[in-house]
């Protein structure tokens, strides 16, 4: 295997996943909640998503940033936020997150008002972040116990039996 | 007559000689150290100073973390060098000690930096709260905020406090809002700060912000407090369960001493040692690994 593909595979272990999967909600709140700031205060979603953007760019993940924005300063131009409501539906990045886009793009193509939608949306993510995190909090005390068992036991038994075995190998010498 | 002229030729030579090699080692040595200091400097900067600028602003009392590093190296310094001199009859040795300091200094900053930000964070709820209030009764944002930090004694408020003074001295208060965010930088509530500076920018209402704010940041801090906890445990169980093996391999020596020597002669107890310092290693780091959040 080439050394490119075991980082990438290294890269693309459960761990990782999971840390990015948990940064990148808690970034598409933050998100969404300043967007429905620039939202109530009567902005159009075309005006407040570059804003938002703008204004939250060091915050946000590299990743995440470049997913939201447009993919190349052309594309700045020529790409309106439907379509970048509407390429988010289809191929976002992450996944689970392209219902939430695909239900904003249509409600902006219908020309809805989009304050109560995107803290809606805002809302249900903080919800699902919060029930990971009880559920992080839930099965820590068991791995914490397995990794105890499986790194420290081993070692107290190293000396309390090495010595012994290296003793009975040395009669067989 | 020319043997003499030959003598002073010599001796004139061999003093040339004497001085160029005198001059030479000088030279080299004044080059060695010069070098060896830009190094150490370089690796220092690049191992400690490196994190003390990343949450320099935050902590905001850089002189004093700049004094203890230099007293902590001249006082690692002396003693490196004593035990390498009682251990091993040279004092080379203890420039080993000193590459330690700035780890060990990265270690400490990092700790400093989550305390501050930590006790900021903490008092932040109860001055939102305060906010809420003010703001509730009919005043507005700037107004409260003057207010609560000249009442309040908390470290967001004092922290506030000193912001605060430049829109004494002229600037615009989004502006002074938004420096005290970018220098605080903390994760939790920079956000909600964020969320504020902008409501006040747009001139929304900032009461049901705070009102939708303060839940959503108090079921945080429970979370963040139980996580804190949890690895609190954890590392007390670590450190348990990381001493045991030594306290065993102590307890071979001072009980059984033959046995011991024996292993020793062998490489056995260095064999022995290893692995486990090995594998222990390794069960910190997944532990430390699996207890994250994001």
């Amino acid at each position: 295997m080439a050394n490119h593909q075991v980082l990438l595979n290294l890269s693309n272990n459960v761990f990782w996943k999971k840390w990015e999967e948990r940064r990148n909600r808690q970034a598409l709140i933050q998100f969404f909640d300043a967007l429905s700031l620039y939202l109530r205060a009567g902005f159009a979603l075309s005006y407040s998503w570059p804003e938002t953007l703008q204004a939250l760019g060091p915050v946000l993940p590299d990743l995440l940033r470049a997913e939201l924005g447009s993919h190349s300063l052309e594309a700045e131009t020529t790409e309106s936020v439907g379509d970048v409501l509407n390429r988010l539906k289809l191929n976002c990045r992450f996944a689970p997150h392209r219902l939430w886009f695909g239900v904003l793009a249509e409600l902006y193509s219908s020309g809805t008002s989009l304050v109560q939608p995107v803290q809606a949306i805002a809302g249900t993510l903080r919800k699902e972040q919060h029930a990971e995190l009880e559920n992080h909090l839930r099965v820590l005390p068991v791995k914490v116990n397995v990794v105890l068992m499986v790194f420290f036991l081993p070692p107290t038994f190293l000396w309390l039996f090495g010595p012994l075995l290296m003793e009975i190998l040395a009669q067989f010498e | 007559m020319l043997l003499d002229d030959g003598y002073f030729f010599c001796r004139k030579l061999f003093l040339v000689n004497l001085l160029f090699y005198l001059f030479f080692v000088l030279f080299a040595v004044l080059i060695a150290s010069f070098l060896g200091v830009i190094c150490f400097t370089r690796l220092s900067n690049f191992i400690a100073w490196r994190e003390l600028k990343k949450c320099g602003r935050a902590l905001s009392e850089v002189a004093v973390f700049r004094t203890w590093f230099n007293a902590s190296l001249i006082l690692t310094l002396f003693l490196g060098g004593l035990a390498s001199w009682i251990w091993t009859r040279k004092f080379s040795f203890g420039f080993v000690f000193v590459l330690a300091t700035p780890v060990v200094f990265r270690l400490w900053v990092r700790y400093c930096d989550f305390r501050v930000k930590r006790s900021l964070e903490t008092s932040a709820l109860s001055f939102f709260n305060a906010l809420l209030g003010l703001i509730q009764s009919g005043k507005g944002l700037s107004v409260a905020l003057f207010d609560l930090t000249r009442s309040q004694n908390s470290p967001f408020s004092n922290k506030l406090k000193k912001h605060l003074k430049n829109y004494e001295e002229g600037r615009s208060f989004s502006v002074v809002l938004a420096q005290f965010r970018k220098n605080t930088a903390l994760p939790v509530v920079g956000s909600y700060l964020l969320a504020l500076e902008m409501a006040y920018a747009q001139g929304l209402q900032i009461a049901p912000l705070l009102e939708s704010i303060i839940p959503a940041l108090e079921a945080e801090q429970n979370y963040q407090k139980k996580i804190g906890d949890l690895r609190f445990q954890m590392i007390s169980q670590a450190c348990l369960a990381f001493v045991i093996p030594w306290g065993l391999a102590g307890a071979l020596y001072f009980f059984n001493p033959e046995l011991f020597h024996s292993l020793s002669v062998k490489g056995g107890t260095i064999c022995i040692g290893l692995v486990a310092l090995i594998i222990e290693s390794m069960g910190v780091w997944v532990l430390w690994q699996i207890t994250k959040f994001c």
